[in-house]
């Protein structure tokens, strides 16, 4: 336990160091919601009709910019090296990166998007449930990333890759995320909120239980 | 006494041959110099060594263990040092994770001690190498596997790592260093990979 302290707060303090890439994916997430209506159109109740849609396509898209370096990075200086050899557990490396990832990453997407759904007519009274619906949905962004990031990890274009592995996953949170807070804004009915919202954390959990695992894995049989 | 040993170890990676026919034994104590030209090897038996790559054919024994296990501390080429720490911080992290206690005096043994609130960025090469070496002293592990550990060190660097690895081995530890400079002199095991 005191080593995965450790490791947190090594890992943390890393991230959001000016290098840290969460300030790219602030960047990238403010822009392309202030753009969207722009490019839209001065329609209101178009834009506003597909804000949940909006917001978690630019989530996704936003984390494909930082999920390739969550492993990058310590393979190539050598990090990974030390890692593997002390004592510390392959498995709980991946969980502490997936988390951290998570916060230096997400969080601060999630604390901005009230702010920045004003640009998209999004109606103030369904914020509580939109970020409610993000802080359960978007730990599974960055624990299934941590596969593609592992996957890829020795690979010259692992860039391209890791979209094309790790699209397809992230199709039912996108689906589950964005149905959840249009199922309240079109029907306004709070019990199919909760039944898509109860999927997402599902799906939260069940990445947050086995990714690790699986990334633990990769990282043994694609180290070289 | 614990024995280092190592039969008929070969490596290959996609069908080609790095190395093969390695084979060596070593006790509490000795140093073993791998030798040879660019390519012939040595970082890739040393990862080998380490279980960061696997072993195509042969054996490796530690202790009555198929493994080095948890015994051994691997310096190589890629350091770890992150830009943005300090020596101090990132000696911190590594000696709490090996539980070390007294790791400000590694500090000042390997001439960091005035380097120590600086950013690692700022640090020379010959400086980050210090750093990685005081990493090894603070790991107490009884193998040491040094990759090319005189890269970038100046000539009172050479002769700190070279009073370590005496210090090291007469208290029992084994070192395998691979090295261009016979800067030891003298060691118990040499491996010519050319060969």
């Amino acid at each position: 336990m005191k080593n995965l302290k450790l490791l947190f707060y090594k890992e943390i303090k890393g991230s959001f160091n000016l290098k840290g890439s969460y300030i790219l994916s602030l960047a990238f997430f403010s822009i392309s919601i202030i753009l969207l209506p722009i490019g839209v159109g001065p329609n209101k109740g178009f834009i506003s009709s597909i804000a949940p849609g909006l917001i978690w396509v630019s989530i996704i898209l936003t984390s494909l910019l930082s999920l390739n370096n969550i492993f990058y990075e310590d393979f190539n200086d050598g990090t990974l090296d030390l890692y593997k050899i002390s004592h510390l557990s392959i498995v709980e490396i991946c969980f502490i990166k997936a988390f951290v990832h998570w916060i230096s990453n997400f969080l601060p997407l999630i604390i901005v998007t009230p702010i920045l759904s004003i640009f998209l007519d999004f109606p103030p009274n369904l914020l509580v449930y939109l970020v409610f619906s993000l802080i359960l949905g978007t730990p599974s962004l960055s624990f299934i990333g941590i596969l593609g990031s592992s996957l890829t990890l020795s690979l010259k274009q692992h860039n391209l890759l890791i979209p094309l592995i790790i699209f397809p996953l992230f199709i039912p949170i996108l689906i589950f995320g964005s149905g959840a807070i249009s199922s309240l804004m079109y029907i306004g009915f709070e019990d199919l909120f909760l039944r898509q919202v109860s999927i997402l954390t599902g799906l939260s959990g069940l990445s947050i239980a086995l990714c690790p695992f699986a990334c633990s894995y990769i990282l043994n049989v694609n180290y070289d | 006494m614990k024995e280092l040993n190592v039969s008929n170890l070969a490596c290959y990676r996609t069908g080609n041959k790095i190395f093969s026919d390695i084979s060596f034994n070593l006790k509490e104590g000795d140093v073993c110099l791998l030798s040879g030209s660019n390519g012939s090897g040595k970082t890739t038996l040393l990862r080998v060594l380490a279980g960061l790559i696997p072993i195509s054919y042969g054996s490796i024994e530690y202790n009555n263990m198929n493994s080095l296990d948890d015994n051994f501390y691997i310096l190589g080429h890629r350091l770890g040092i992150k830009e943005e720490v300090t020596p101090y911080e990132d000696l911190l992290f590594w000696s709490s994770i090996y539980d070390y206690k007294n790791f400000e005096n590694v500090l000042e043994r390997v001439g960091l001690k005035n380097y120590k609130s600086l950013k690692c960025k700022y640090l020379s090469q010959g400086q980050k190498q210090r750093l990685a070496i005081s990493r090894l002293l603070v790991s107490k592990k009884s193998i040491w596997l040094l990759d090319e550990p005189l890269s970038s060190l100046d000539k009172e660097g050479i002769s700190l790592l070279k009073e370590l690895i005496d210090e090291h081995n007469k208290f029992g530890g084994i070192t395998v260093i691979s090295s261009h400079n016979d800067f030891l002199k003298k060691y118990d095991f040499h491996i010519n990979m050319d060969k």
